[in-house]
């Protein structure tokens, strides 16, 4: 008797697991493509941190044109955001022509979005930053200053580019 | 709102509920007993029913000893007032939950009359029903009863009373907002209440009546048991002259007497108007209530 | 449109302390507003106004239009209020909880509330007094939530809970917020929370408005500048002082407006709402809000 309880018992254990595999792979394919992560130090507003999240997830061939970004209920309901500030990283993405959101379907990766980088040049672009680094602490600059330096060009040419 | 109420109050349902069968079962069993008994009494001076020797009458021989039923219909309404009554608004408050219930889809006038509808009608027809058992009880006992001692216990009164003791919980509790305090307050006001009408108004209700007679002994419960017989007789000499009563100094010769009293007749007319009395002021309690939680309770 | 929330000159008075004085605040709908102040400072007196369990002393206050004191229905139903230490009964079990929200509601989703409990594996059967915390403050929620307000009060919902817990009632919060576009008002000292969730701020200290508005425009508007000590008839062009704090050497000041001609010795420094917030109450003097609104009323 007990032997035989034992037996059944197994085969509804692996029925159970089949199924909960099953769920888990249709279940899969209705789950958000990619998640986000809200710094509250980085002194960023967090609609900026979304923005940036996405681009460089396109940036890594993550997210690929007509791929469909995660819906501000699933956003807000893994990070407790609000939601119109989802709604407005999301309609900021629309206007740089990144995304393009489509009523009562979601917001979408749009067709024309630059292809992402390619690693050859991700690797180029890296090897060459390294080397960069290199000379600066040769030169005496520590990491922090380093950090500043490269934060006050990039600023200094976003004003260039505004003017 | 009904399943809330019971769901809120059900302990409460189920200690009245109890305490009521306790009562009215006591007060039935000894009714039951005496009708048994009724046929086989030996004819007495003075009690006009009887009791079997078997063990049933004498459980009951020891219900009527301890004389609880009677004692307990004169506290259960004071007890249903402090007890069901005073926390009734005031555990809400205390709790803060008022907070959670008034915001709900029910407006406070509904939420409170409700509850009292469904917290008083069954408490007052329990009494009613006990009180009821009383009379019965003491109609057993035969044409000579003295229903005037037990006047807070038969079932007009002791539902009125009920109503009254009830109201008067609710409006303490809703005014003091805590349960224990307004329960004290409570018992205390009811007591007051009770014992100044019954010592004080009662009395007046109708005129009462004044018998003068020569014959010494013909006034008094011994004379006349079935009428209620006020104050002290007053005895007079023949010259008429006050000579005192009947624990003072009696100096010379009583030639009549003099006392006021309420004819047995009048008995159930007494009842009604004190059960009105206490029900009118129950009624104008219950609508201080509703206008201070609908208006004015935080 | 009706805002959910407008008051005009709202004063309540207990004895003989005013707990909210003159009070005009509009908070517009579809937000998430954030009610900061001080303990004491009339933030939980506004909250019952709005709830409808207190009668204002002096001025007005409607949601949706209609005073809440007056207990309509139609209030009732579209109002869901969560009281400080989320009062609920502790002898109930969690099943009766929701059997008493349905009782008392005639717009109430049963399915969605069994739902949301169940996703967050809380046992129907449990005492609520045996709850946690953090399942007590999400059983309140989700009751109030369970009738679909449009409207949600909720007055310090997560004082007491753990972080974890914190941030599982936010994302609740926020997730209903995003599926049916409730407006809410809640008031919090956690500014983390307050900083991610609200995009409508609030300040109250001394049952005065401070401020009130979104809280990009306000970030936007304020300014710390930091510079060298300033003499004492220094003024100020073009932007209102919110406060002014000054050592031996060097001067900080608040300021609400656009950023002036800063000369030599002088910079910017970031102002984070955090910062903002603790500006505003260490000045309870500094009023931003002009009332208008009580201009507009009564005009």
């Amino acid at each position: 008797m007990l032997h035989n309880y034992n037996s059944m018992s197994s085969h509804f254990t692996d029925l159970f697991r089949l199924t909960a595999d099953f769920l888990m792979c249709y279940c899969a394919s209705t789950m958000a493509l990619i998640s986000f992560h809200l710094d509250p130090n980085s002194g960023v507003s967090y609609y900026v941190q979304l923005m940036q999240q996405v681009r460089q997830a396109l940036l890594f061939g993550l997210l690929k044109a007509g791929d469909q970004l995660p819906t501000v209920k699933e956003v807000v309901a893994q990070v407790a955001l609000n939601p119109n500030t989802v709604l407005r990283a999301y309609r900021d993405l629309e206007h740089e022509g990144l995304v393009l959101s489509r009523p009562g379907l979601g917001t979408f990766v749009a067709s024309s979005v630059p292809p992402a980088v390619a690693q050859s040049s991700y690797r180029l672009l890296r090897t060459e930053l390294e080397r960069w680094i290199r000379k600066a602490h040769e030169a005496g600059l520590d990491d922090d200053t380093l950090a500043a330096l490269v934060a006050h060009v990039l600023h200094a040419r976003t004003d260039e580019v505004v003017a | 709102m009904i399943w809330v109420t019971w769901r809120q109050h059900r302990l409460e349902a189920l200690w009245a509920l109890v305490l009521a069968a306790l009562l009215g079962g006591s007060v039935g069993y000894v009714a039951l007993q005496i009708s048994f008994a009724s046929g086989r009494c030996p004819s007495t001076v003075g009690f006009g029913y009887c009791l079997s020797s078997d063990p049933f009458g004498q459980i009951a021989q020891a219900i009527l000893r301890f004389n609880l039923a009677q004692y307990g219909l004169v506290v259960l309404p004071a007890l249903a007032g402090a007890f069901i009554g005073a926390p009734l608004v005031a555990r809400e408050i205390e709790n803060g939950t008022q907070h959670l219930a008034w915001t709900q889809g029910v407006t406070r006038m509904r939420w409170l009359l409700v509850k009292l509808a469904l917290v008083f009608i069954p408490l007052i027809a329990a009494a009613a029903l006990v009180g009821y058992l009383e009379v019965v009880f003491l109609n057993l006992q035969g044409p000579q009863v003295n229903r005037w001692d037990i006047f807070d216990q038969q079932a007009p009164v002791v539902a009125a009373a009920t109503f009254f003791a009830l109201a008067l919980g609710v409006a303490f509790g809703a005014v003091i907002r805590r349960s224990i305090p307004a329960m004290a307050a409570t018992l205390l006001a009811f007591v007051v209440v009770r014992v100044g009408i019954a010592e004080l108004v009662r009395s007046h209700y109708v005129a009462p009546l004044v018998k003068t007679t020569h014959d010494l002994n013909a006034v008094g419960s011994q004379a006349d048991p079935t009428a209620w017989w006020l104050g002290f007789p007053n005895y007079y000499d023949s010259a008429g002259h006050l000579l005192g009563n009947l624990i003072g100094p009696s100096v010379g010769q009583p030639s009549y007497v003099v006392q006021s009293f309420q004819p047995g007749d009048r008995f159930w007319a007494f009842e009604t108007i004190e059960s009105a009395i206490l029900c009118t002021l129950a009624l104008l309690i219950l609508g201080f209530v509703v206008y201070w939680v609908t208006r004015r309770a935080t | 449109m009706i805002a959910p929330i407008e008051a005009t000159g709202l004063g309540k008075r207990f004895g003989r302390t005013w707990a909210l004085d003159d009070c005009s605040i509009r908070v517009p709908a579809g937000k998430i507003a954030g009610l900061v102040g001080p303990n004491g400072a009339g933030k939980t007196t506004f909250l019952h106004l709005a709830a409808g369990l207190l009668r204002p002393t002096a001025g007005e206050i409607t949601v949706f239009g209609r005073s809440p004191h007056g207990q309509l229905l139609l209030l009732l139903d579209r109002v869901g209020f969560v009281a400080q230490d989320t009062p609920l009964y502790s002898g109930f079990s969690v099943g009766d909880m929701l059997r008493f929200g349905r009782e008392l509601n005639r717009r109430w989703d049963q399915a969605d509330v069994e739902e949301r409990l169940r996703s967050l594996d809380i046992p129907f059967d449990k005492r609520v007094g045996q709850l946690s915390g953090g399942q007590r403050s999400q059983v309140a929620l989700t009751l109030a939530l369970g009738k679909h307000p449009e409207l949600l009060l909720l007055d310090e919902p997560v004082a007491r809970l753990d972080p974890l817990a914190r941030r599982e009632f936010m994302r609740r919060l926020t997730e209903a917020v995003a599926e049916e576009g409730i407006t809410v008002l809640l008031s919090s000292h956690v500014m983390a929370d307050l900083e991610r969730v609200c995009d409508y701020l609030i300040i109250i200290a001394a049952g005065r408005v401070q401020v009130a508005g979104e809280i990009e425009a306000l970030l936007a508007s304020h300014h710390l500048i930091v510079g060298p000590r300033l003499n004492a008839n220094a003024r100020l062009s073009g932007a209102e002082l919110v406060k002014a704090q000054h050592t031996e050497r060097q001067s900080s000041l608040w300021i609400r407006g656009s950023v002036p001609e800063l000369g030599a010795g002088w910079r910017e420094e970031p102002l984070p709402l955090e910062e903002l917030v603790i500006t505003y109450l260490s000045a309870p003097r500094a009023v931003t809000l002009p009332r208008p609104q009580l201009e507009e009323a009564a005009s």
